[in-house]
């Protein structure tokens, strides 16, 4: 199995030894030769095997450890299928290991399990329905409380810059000249 | 403006916990007090080994209400509730319902003792090791108790042992 296909740390371990063979050419005696491009080179290396290591190589049982977070377990409270050990939880990991093997989309697999159990068994509510509501709802609050503390800002604002711009009454005007006459004077 | 200002936003803030409290109550609320999402649907064909050898289908049983149980030798409830289903078998299996116990995440030897001591006479059965049928009912604990209606619908599940009456209400309306 090539490398890139599994994110084990054999996997991790060859990216790297291939990105050391990128300053140092395969078959090379060690000499430190002076290569401008081989810090671009190491770092194209280590990124593409990043991506090789994150986005490509998502094992069976990755996806099935992923999925069995994604869902509640029926008999625990507050505990995922993944980290509970309950005999139900222990059957539904091996169903998803099942539908997987089957071939079934994330979703088919997810969908198997609210069909039985209901919309509960989702750890994270579906974005549909009143639980739309509630996805959207916080974000809006903060939007309309952000809105209201700006223009509260700015209203206070705009009221201290009226004070300041206040024009000046008849006996400070007369403070005033007196003050200039006695500077010029 | 300044007071209503701080008003406003104290509502907003009240509202945003209300909603929060919201989500709390219904999604990470306990799975016992939420309906079945089951009710209504069609129950699940399986088939099954019981354990005198014989193979139950529940195809098999069209056009009569079934009472599906879920047991565990294990489980206290299960004992409470023992009596009660042999007694309602004895008294409406003549009549036409049928009556099925199936055991989840059990041994064959504990659950051979759990029927001998209680005296149960109707079809049971151990579900596989993967627990397929439990999984395909959505089962949460033991007990649970499936009716089945003539149709094959799913009518009601009860969570927890079954109570005096329930099997007599809903049989005696499918069997009348």
């Amino acid at each position: 199995m090539p490398f890139w296909t599994n994110n084990s740390i054999e996997g991790v371990a060859m990216g790297l030894a291939l990105a050391h063979k990128s300053i140092i050419p395969f078959g090379a005696h060690f000499r430190f030769r002076p290569d401008r491009h081989r810090w671009w080179r190491l770092f194209w290396l280590v990124t593409l095997c990043s991506f090789s290591v994150t986005v490509i190589a998502e094992t069976a049982d990755d996806r099935a450890r992923r999925l069995a977070d994604e869902l509640r377990c029926p008999t625990c409270q507050a505990q995922s299928v993944k980290d509970s050990d309950a005999g139900l939880a222990v059957n539904m990991r091996n169903r998803i290991r099942e539908l997987i093997a089957e071939g079934r989309s994330d979703q088919e697999i997810r969908q198997f399990f609210v069909e039985r159990y209901g919309d509960w068994v989702l750890r994270s509510p579906p974005k549909k329905g009143f639980a739309l509501f509630l996805w959207l709802a916080p974000g809006v609050v903060m939007v309309i409380a952000g809105w209201l503390l700006i223009r509260f800002i700015i209203r206070r604002s705009q009221q201290r810059g009226k004070q300041c711009l206040q024009p000046l009454s008849e006996e400070e005007r007369r403070k005033v000249k007196a003050a200039l006459k006695e500077v010029s004077s | 403006m300044k007071r209503n200002a701080y008003i406003a936003i104290g509502i907003l803030v009240s509202f945003s916990l209300l909603v929060i409290l919201a989500y709390g109550l219904f999604f990470a609320s306990d799975p016992t007090t939420l309906p079945s999402a089951l009710i209504g649907r069609q129950a699940e064909p399986f088939s099954v080994t019981t354990f005198d050898g014989q193979t139950l289908s529940l195809e098999a049983f069209k056009d009569r209400p079934i009472v599906l149980n879920f047991w565990a030798s294990w489980c206290v409830s299960c004992r409470q509730e023992a009596h009660l289903l042999e007694a309602a078998h004895r008294r409406y299996t003549p009549q036409g319902a049928v009556f099925i116990g199936i055991a989840i995440n059990d041994t064959p030897e504990a659950a051979h003792e759990f029927i001998r001591r209680h005296g149960k006479t109707y079809w049971l059965a151990l579900d596989d090791d993967a627990g397929s049928i439990s999984l395909d009912y959505g089962v949460t604990a033991v007990p649970e108790t499936f009716f089945i209606d003539k149709s094959g619908v799913i009518r009601d599940k009860i969570l927890g042992p079954v109570q005096p009456g329930m099997l007599d209400a809903f049989l005696d309306e499918q069997l009348n």
